[in-house]
């Protein structure tokens, strides 16, 4: 009995002894976890992410830098208020924001502006030889990015940016198949051919619905890839907006196109195809997603458009939309004239710290982070062997290449709760961006992107290269400024503000667009 | 005390354990497996797949049911939606356009999990995969309606319903040839093909799949191929096969491709960079129309064609069965064959499985260099076939 009861007395012991040791780590646990500093990051919300907090991603995140990242939501409907509203808020509200990938809520000039008053933190003291961010400021063409992400020597954001060969073509003209089905046409391949088709979705009513309501080619002013007259003028002579619609001559020399009679003519064509209701005008000042509305819309009205991404104008989640466009690849103009601009990589906001904020040198721990390797993978594809993995040799990509990672589960415009949905710092390398294997699904708008962009990458102008050289940097530079006027010159002539066939008026624009000449 | 006290734990311990024991062998046998077997068993009572209904009476019946979804391996499917839901009102489709071989991972994952959340499937089975791994099984199951099934060919309507003859063949770019530039199969493996001849990647494209493997099913043909080609017989060395030889040969050659998509722009379109030779899809002769400029090789030594039937099926589980059978009678042009459900597949390239509906295609099978596709063989090869191709495609995938 004796023996029985020192047995119970020695259990009791062990157990409070277990008891005890299990309460401490908790305890411990949760001061280390009290103690660990919070970055609290604003971000806009996104119907695809089911929670920040709770994501993926941002436990990743938290793990590797030990912080603990909280979000607050940026207010929906008054995005700029609130950011303007945040730069000037009490010290240590938030101390990082992270923008959509879409480049939706502040304006380049906007950025410009807060960082001229003095409102945002210049990452350059926090920035070491081997942080991923100084890494990056080397990489990417032959501008390098310390040139384009810096002003004045200072840092005041982290980019996001698209590296795929998709982004690399400013527009593809992408045609409604069904219409052209319904009247026995071909895909066009000259300006005339693309004349000829536009006429005839014009007054055949291919949509079937007995109204005159068919919109053959639309056109928006909002950017250039959407501006469809880019694409024609392309037919005549090399029209790069990008780079201030410079050309090389015949002797070589790096000169403005807008001014050869070749442009002229392909404005002569644009002008007339406006005139007989071919281009059409009344969505020329829509914004982006008004244009999404009209081509999305079940009453199948759109004939043709541009863009550089199908899905810039097509809801990713709406196949029988996305199945009844098709690419056309870029025309061919008489004189044989067959082109398609190529992009330099453009970084755009990924995140910024504001001057006000609490834990800069955090933030800046964290979004620089997200720059390297691993987290720009779960970024994009989310966890490692669940979501992707890395792919067999042998395996294809979306462009037909070797492909690197082969997706398991696609949550790229679905609803998940692995990474952002590509907000906040993002540049995935190229090899990357490129080498994802096709999921198999015809309406996939990545797999149709690079089907089309291959058909343009053949066109692009063989002399680009001249473009980003040092010598004529800032010639580029000063036609890429004086754009404002030759784009509006360009805009009147097509929409009938001027007469293209009046020397005069040509004249009168020649001197608009260059009046050292 | 004691000893009687622990005896009597242990037995109770002992009947426990028992108890536990029988407990999981019963649930053993209601096992999820086991469980779907039923639960077919009782679908397919109720969907009644052999009924006579009329198309009437299955509208009235699908009127009460939800959104009928297909997983369809083609996208003139969305055409046929299109239709369907005006001669229809009141019901709805939704297609999801995938590759046949994820059709099959995602039905196994569907039955696996028991979410039935698809009512049809239209694919063609070009390893054999459709047919042993879900029409076998009873994942699958062919609808074959009354009063059309008389007006099938033969061979169209029995495990499985074909409703429209498709195959995989070569083209050439008649951008840059005005006739058929080759004749035997094995010029395709001279060193001016180099990079010039263009197909999917046999391995994430189901009948391109079935077009190598047929090609390697016929090992003895391609060898007297070589010997017309080249005037001496093939060397083949042991443990090979004439078909593989051929492959990897050609191989070198091919720049390989997601679909037959890509493959017809690559032929046929201005900015397709410009092949000589396309393997792909016949059913892809619709975009001639459009002004795509390629034409099919109908005759080659051995073969220039491997038949691929597409075939419709109902999914075992399918929640909206009468939309199901609604839509599959439509598909095949209804009891008279003049439903518009058939029209977007009566185009080039396609032949009718029925016998009071002419071919679509300008050239009959009959008239063409063809094999048909050998699923027994295919399935039974299955392994070793992948592998050959994953070993070939390492080395000539572009980088």
């Amino acid at each position: 009995m004796k023996q029985l009861l020192k047995n119970k007395f020695i259990s009791v012991l062990l157990i409070c002894a277990v008891v005890a040791i299990i309460s401490y780590l908790y305890i411990n646990r949760q001061q280390q976890e009290d103690k660990r500093t919070i970055v609290t990051i604003a971000v806009r919300q996104d119907d695809n992410v089911q929670n920040f907090d709770t994501n993926y991603y941002t436990k990743w995140l938290e793990d590797q830098t030990g912080y603990d990242i909280r979000f607050e939501y940026i207010s929906e409907g008054y995005e700029k208020e609130y950011l303007y509203a945040m730069l000037n808020s009490e010290r240590g509200r938030i101390d990082a924001v992270f923008l959509p990938e879409d480049e939706s809520l502040l304006t380049e000039e906007e950025f410009s502006n807060y960082a001229g008053e003095g409102l945002l933190y210049d990452m350059k003291e926090c920035m070491t030889e081997d942080c991923h961010f100084t890494a990056l400021l080397e990489q990417y063409d032959s501008i390098s990015m310390r040139e384009k992400l810096s002003e004045d020597g200072s840092f005041y954001y982290i980019p996001n940016m698209d590296t795929t060969r998709k982004n690399r073509n400013m527009q593809v003209m992408w045609i409604n198949m069904g219409w052209l089905k319904e009247l026995g046409l071909k895909l066009p391949e000259t300006p005339e051919e693309l004349c000829t088709v536009l006429l005839a979705f014009r007054g055949s009513d291919p949509n079937g619905n007995g109204l005159s309501d068919e919109l053959p080619l639309i056109s928006c002013e909002s950017s250039y890839e959407l501006q469809s007259y880019n694409f024609i003028l392309n037919a005549y002579i090399y029209n790069d907006p990008l780079h201030g619609r410079l050309y090389v001559d015949e002797n070589g020399n790096l000169t403005s196109a807008v001014t050869e009679p070749a442009f002229r003519e392909g404005l002569r064509v644009c002008a007339n195809m406006y005139a007989q209701g071919l281009l059409t005008e009344e969505c020329n000042h829509y914004s982006k997603r008004q244009l999404m509305e009209l081509v999305n819309s079940p009453l199948d009205c759109v004939g043709a458009f541009t863009s550089q991404s199908i899905a810039d104008m097509i809801y990713p989640n709406c196949p029988d939309i996305l199945a009844r466009f098709i690419q056309i690849p870029p025309l061919t103009g008489a004189t044989g004239e067959q082109n398609a601009v190529y992009c330099d990589y453009e970084p755009s906001v990924g995140g910024y710290i504001p001057a006000n904020s609490a834990h800069p040198r955090e933030a800046f721990e964290i979004m620089d982070l997200m720059l390297s390797e691993e987290a720009a993978l779960v970024a994009s594809f989310g966890e490692e062997n669940e979501d992707w993995k890395f792919s067999e040799s042998g395996d294809l990509s979306t462009y037909s290449s070797q492909a690197m990672i082969t997706t398991l589960q696609y949550i790229t415009d679905t609803v998940q709760n692995k990474h952002y949905a590509g907000a906040g710092p993002l540049v995935l390398s190229a090899e990357h961006a490129n080498g994802v294997t096709w999921n198999g699904n015809n309406s996939l708008v990545e797999y149709l992107d690079a089907r089309a962009v291959r058909s343009y990458e053949g066109c692009y102008y063989e002399d680009r290269e001249l473009f980003t050289s040092e010598e004529r940097l800032t010639y580029v530079q000063e036609a890429i400024d004086a754009s404002e006027q030759t784009d509006k010159g360009i805009s009147q002539f097509i929409f009938g503000e001027r007469d293209i066939t009046s020397d005069e008026e040509w004249a009168d624009f020649q001197n608009e667009v260059n009046p050292s000449e | 005390m004691n000893k009687e006290c622990n005896m009597i734990s242990r037995k109770g311990i002992m009947i426990l354990c028992m108890m536990l024991m029988i407990g999981l062998t019963g649930c053993a046998d209601n096992g999820p497996d086991s469980r779907r077997v039923k639960e077919m068993e009782q679908w397919v009572q109720t969907a009644n797949l052999s009924g006579t209904e009329s198309a009437e009476e299955l509208y009235q019946a699908a009127l009460e049911e939800d959104t009928l979804v297909i997983y369809s391996v083609s996208s003139r499917v969305f055409d046929v939606k299109d239709t369907f839901e005006k001669e229809y009102p009141g019901l709805t489709v939704e297609v999801k356009d995938i590759r046949g071989d994820d059709i099959v991972n995602k039905l196994l994952d569907n039955y696996e999990k028991g979410e039935f959340c698809c009512d049809l499937v239209i694919c063609s089975d070009c390893d054999g995969r459709l047919n042993k791994e879900l029409l076998e099984p009873g994942i699958l199951y062919p609808y074959i309606p009354w009063d059309i099934a008389p007006q099938m060919k033969e061979g169209h309507a029995d495990r499985e319903l074909v409703f429209v003859g498709e195959a995989l063949m070569f083209f050439y770019n008649e951008g840059v040839f005005d006739k058929q530039p080759i004749s035997n199969i094995w010029e395709l493996t001279e060193e001016q093909y180099k990079n010039r001849i263009i197909m999917a990647n046999p391995l994430s494209s189901f009948s391109t799949y079935g077009f190598c493997t047929a090609v390697l099913s016929e090992s003895d043909k391609i060898a007297e191929a070589y010997e017309e080609y080249s005037g001496d017989a093939l060397v083949i060395p042991e443990g090979k096969t004439a078909g593989e030889i051929f492959w990897e040969q050609a191989v070198k050659n091919i720049v390989f491709t997601n679909s037959s998509d890509e493959v017809m722009e690559g032929i046929g379109s201005a900015g397709g960079g410009g092949y000589w030779i396309g393997i792909m899809i016949s059913s892809k002769m619709r975009y001639q129309e459009l002004g795509y400029h390629f034409a099919p090789i109908y005759r080659l030594n051995p073969l220039s064609t491997v038949y691929t039937p597409n075939t419709v099926t109902i999914a075992g589980g399918s929640k909206n069965v009468n939309a199901a059978k609604l839509f599959v009678r439509y598909l095949l042009g209804e009891t008279d064959g003049t439903g518009e459900g058939i029209v977007p597949f009566r185009t080039e390239g396609t032949w009718s499985v029925r016998m009071d509906i002419p071919d679509a295609n300008s050239v009959p099978l009959s008239e063409i260099d063809c094999i048909p596709i050998n699923e027994e063989y295919l399935y039974e090869n299955m392994d070793t076939m992948s592998e050959f191709w994953k070993e070939l495609l390492k080395e000539n995938v572009t980088p």
